[in-house]
């Protein structure tokens, strides 16, 4: 990188500014898509530019620029300072809570470069995976995608931050849909990792989507469920989009700050059962790999909950400040032009001592519901509502799984729902995905989240 | 980089490219962000995107590029290598001739010449004092904005293809959208705003805040309804979120094509009911989804997507309609640069019909009325299935009116716009790029208490 970020803080101080940090990325995401067996896309994208954040008594501007030519830089640079010092009067002023500064490089582990390996090789893979699919005749569509990202990010600050880090994701996915006698289903689904090209190399594909195939012809031909209110039994990837949802957004102190957290006042309060402690934490094996935030922070594992007591934020640099907390390294962005703000990074539930099988035994009536095929969740933490959805599911009567039943949304309340979890497996899983992440504020970044088995009475479920 | 389309046409030749397509896209943006009554951050950037996609033969890649530093050289040598590893797509028809259908569409708003960070920052302002005004006048003991944004952007965008397309489209575009709190005695409410186009709409950011301070009011202390089946009205908002994630999916040409729509082999027929009129306008005067050309530089036109209930068109881009041997409709769309695109609406315009949610309220012996939700995004379009959980709703039960939230309505759309339709409201909303009135349905699934 020819860019001397560092002399551009510099600069900024020279400037009048009291605090500079520039955000250097270049980013390479590549996609594949395979459509009915026609490759329908093979694309490369790569991006690269600078961001500043300029502090002037408190106020802070944000400029950004890809034209890394010195006088464009410069011109960014001049901007974010501009906008900063014309807050003055207009806003109020922050304060960025005090750390040590850090200078770091680190790349997440992998073993064969993606970007290497050739695109026959790839196209390959999804045109085998294609080919068994075929064998199911109930598969009225089948579209198969593989994507990799290495995102490089570079931050300086006044601190005397240096720390540089490349991350490398991978992963496959795919969407099914399976017509039967009239009936369409779909199954949209992916597997991936933080790593390189082994992990597509070695996983079994053929197995994974061919149970993807058997759910989704199963769905078109099963019963919607019919709407109330359900004992549900949530596998691994359903508790992890729940935590996400129903607890993990309204634990960002950012939307805590600004009103709009129904756990606003509640540190230290009991929030769910006692059985339910909840975690952010930038390295899990299974999740995305933060090791430090996009301010320099090192990224460091928080409990949210803790035996159903609230524990505190998760919190940037500023939120740290208001809240007189230590920074968890949370303050994120989606890229080089964007503004900091308070986002998870992998959010789990710890696992407990239920094996996932007794928990089913020991359910009378009610759901078991899938991940596979999930679409996400959304909340607004402000009415503590939260939603989300689970792929094709079962029933459960008697402690037994019986029939299939289609894809459901679930619904619910932050601070109720958690009070409701029952029982803990024992079996943790994390995964995150190279195809998608969390929205908020026009920003979407790579989360992960997970945790085990769990049980959760009466949540209000429509099919 | 910076280079212009011509270069990459002369150095794709000299390589061997049998087509070369170019879309530089040129994005300034200046975005206003509240938190709790404060303006902060407030951010500008400038970004300029390359969008490659190449053709040797029969097989296509693409390339996007926002690297300025790379030489032109450089992105066709490694543009060649993807088009060249790639499969050959035995359907491609290459990319669209100069297909110019006279429509001009207003895209741009002159007064965008002038705007910078500064004009963000004043209707930041305006949202503050709008809702703290509204809030007193609501008798609100406390009002406040929690969060939201003003954006405002200027784009151009150019389209350079080897079979004749050079077009140029310059846009402009207003977007802000947020969520105001209200405290009655002690009980807190929110509710949310948004609004969107290609003109600043000052008076119209006001009164959707004002709106939403205004609905603090009607939203405070709810609580769950019973589960079952129960009517159904959704505001014009909500009726077209439901068309976004459920219906403008199914019309998809390419989803129709694949297998992946409900609406295939159905043109011509009968879908939902005869009250249903939907338009795709892309030359609605600075309107969010208003364009002259698509991204593919295809000139864009109005045309009829369902005519009292009659499934008319699919739309197109200009692979999908080579396909299905039909003209290119004009809506081919891409997400970023040198990606491939796929078929959208424009403006989907719903014709009005007669009374609103006034009427249609007083209509109703048991039902639910939706204002705001969320997950509708997670809709099964390809069983027409609507899922959303409402956040902002009203029971309407025996004369009496209640807020209600936290539960989950669903249905079928065929169902829905079908046999269950009751009133098409005539009460017409512009939001972002759909433009639709409130609905009647005569029966929904509720999943509360």
């Amino acid at each position: 990188m020819s860019l001397d970020l560092e002399s551009w803080v510099k600069k900024g101080e020279e400037l009048g500014a009291e605090y500079v940090d520039a955000r250097y990325q270049e980013h390479v995401y590549e996609i594949l898509v395979l459509d009915n067996g026609v490759l329908r896309e093979a694309a490369v994208s790569r991006s690269r530019g600078v961001g500043f954040r300029v502090f002037y008594k408190g106020y802070q501007g944000y400029a950004s620029t890809n034209d890394l030519s010195p006088g464009s830089v410069k011109r960014a640079l001049e901007e974010a300072f501009k906008i900063a010092r014309a807050l003055e009067g207009r806003s109020k002023p922050v304060r960025l809570a005090e750390r040590a500064g850090y200078r770091d490089k680190i790349i997440s582990i992998y073993a064969i470069e993606p970007l290497e390996v050739d695109l026959s090789e790839k196209v390959e893979l999804l045109k085998s995976i294609h080919s068994s699919l075929r064998e199911e005749k109930a598969l009225s569509s089948i579209l198969l995608r593989y994507g990799f990202e290495r995102d490089r990010r570079i931050l300086a600050s006044s601190r005397g931050d240096y720390v540089d880090f490349t991350r490398r994701m991978i992963g496959v996915g795919g969407v099914l849909v399976a017509q039967v006698e009239g009936s369409m289903e779909r199954l949209s689904h992916g597997e991936s990792r933080v790593g390189g090209w082994e992990f597509v190399k070695y996983f079994d594909w053929f197995r994974y989507f061919r149970e993807n195939a058997e759910l989704v012809v199963g769905a078109a031909k099963a019963k919607r469920l019919p709407p109330g209110r359900y004992d549900v039994v949530l596998d691994n990837e359903m508790v992890g989009l729940l935590i996400h949802e129903a607890f993990g957004h309204a634990s960002e102190a950012d939307i805590a700050v600004s009103g709009g957290s129904v756990l606003e006042g509640k540190v230290g309060s009991p929030v769910a059962s006692e059985l339910v402690s909840i975690v952010d934490d930038g390295r899990v094996e299974g999740g995305v790999y933060v090791p430090y935030d996009d301010e320099g922070t090192p990224k460091r594992k928080v409990y949210l909950v803790e035996k159903g007591v609230f524990r505190g934020f998760i919190n940037n640099l500023e939120t740290a400040t208001h809240y007189n907390a230590e920074p968890t390294g949370n303050g994120r962005v989606m890229g080089y032009p964007d503004t900091i703000l308070v986002r998870q990074t992998n959010t789990y539930l710890e696992p407990g001592d239920w094996d996932p099988y007794e928990i089913i035994q020991d359910t009378r009536r009610g759901v078991y519901v899938k991940g596979r095929g999930a679409m996400g969740g959304e909340v607004d933490p402000a009415t503590g509502s939260f939603t989300f959805t689970g792929g094709p599911s079962f029933l459960v009567e008697g402690g037994e799984v019986r029939g299939m039943v289609r894809g459901v949304m679930l619904a619910g309340n932050i601070l109720e729902t958690l009070r409701n979890v029952d029982a803990v497996g024992f079996d943790l899983e994390v995964k995150t995905s190279v195809f998608g992440g969390c929205g908020k504020g026009d920003q979407i970044v790579r989360v992960g989240d997970g945790g085990p088995h769990v049980r959760v009475r009466g949540v209000a479920i429509g099919g | 980089m910076a280079a212009e389309p011509e270069l990459f046409l002369r150095e794709a030749a000299r390589r061997g490219f049998s087509e070369l397509e170019i879309a530089v896209s040129q994005v300034e943006r200046f975005r206003a962000e509240i938190s709790g009554n404060t303006i902060k951050p407030v951010s500008a950037g400038s970004r300029t995107v390359y969008g490659l996609r190449g053709v040797i033969g029969r097989r296509v890649g693409g390339l996007s590029v926002s690297d300025l530093a790379v030489g032109v050289e450089d992105v066709l040598r490694d543009l060649e290598r993807v088009v060249r590893n790639s499969p050959e797509d035995p359907h491609w028809p290459g990319f669209p001739p100069r297909i110019h259908r006279g429509n001009r569409a207003e895209t741009y708003s002159r007064e965008f010449d002038e705007l910078g960070p500064e004009k963000a920052v004043e209707l930041a302002g305006l949202i503050v004092e709008e809702a703290l005004e509204e809030g007193r006048s609501v008798g609100a003991d406390k009002t406040y904005v929690v969060n939201a944004y003003v954006e405002l952007a200027r784009i151009n965008m150019r389209v350079v293809n080897t079979n004749g397309v050079d077009i140029v489209e310059k846009c402009s575009v207003f977007s802000s959208s947020g969520s105001v709190k209200s405290v009655f005695s002690g009980v807190e409410s929110t509710y949310h705003f948004l609004i969107g186009g290609r003109r600043v709409e000052e008076d119209g950011l006001g009164e959707r805040v004002r709106q939403a301070v205004s609905h603090t009011r009607l939203f405070a202390n709810p609580s769950t309804p019973e589960s079952g089946v129960y009517e159904l009205v959704l505001t014009p908002r909500v009726f077209g979120e439901v068309l976004t994630y459920v219906v403008a999916p199914a019309v998809s040409g390419l989803n129709i094509l694949e297998g992946r729509s409900p609406l295939r082999g159905r043109v011509g027929l009968d879908v939902f009911d005869e009250r249903i009129t939907i338009r795709d306008d892309p030359l609605l005067p600075l309107h969010y989804g208003s364009r002259s050309f698509d991204d593919e530089g295809v000139g864009v036109m109005a045309k009829t997507v369902f005519g009292k209930g009659v499934f008319k068109t699919p739309l197109t881009n200009y692979y999908v309609s080579k396909r299905l041997n039909t003209e290119a409709t004009g809506n081919g769309f891409r997400s970023v640069p040198g990606v491939s695109t796929t078929p959208s609406p424009t403006n989907l315009v719903v014709e009005g019909g007669s009374g609103g949610l006034e009427e249609f309220v007083r209509d109703m012996r048991r039902g639910v009325v939706v204002y705001s939700t969320i997950g509708g995004w997670m809709s099964n379009f390809v069983a027409g299935q609507v899922y959303f959980t409402v956040t902002h709703g009203l029971l309407v039960e025996s004369g009496s009116v209640k807020p209600v939230k936290s539960f989950v309505v669903t249905g079928n759309i065929f169902d829905w716009l079908g046999g269950k339709l009751v009133a098409v409201g005539s009460d017409l909303e512009p939001n972002f790029n759909i433009v639709s009135p409130s609905i009647y349905i005569r029966e929904a699934l509720v999943s509360g208490d």
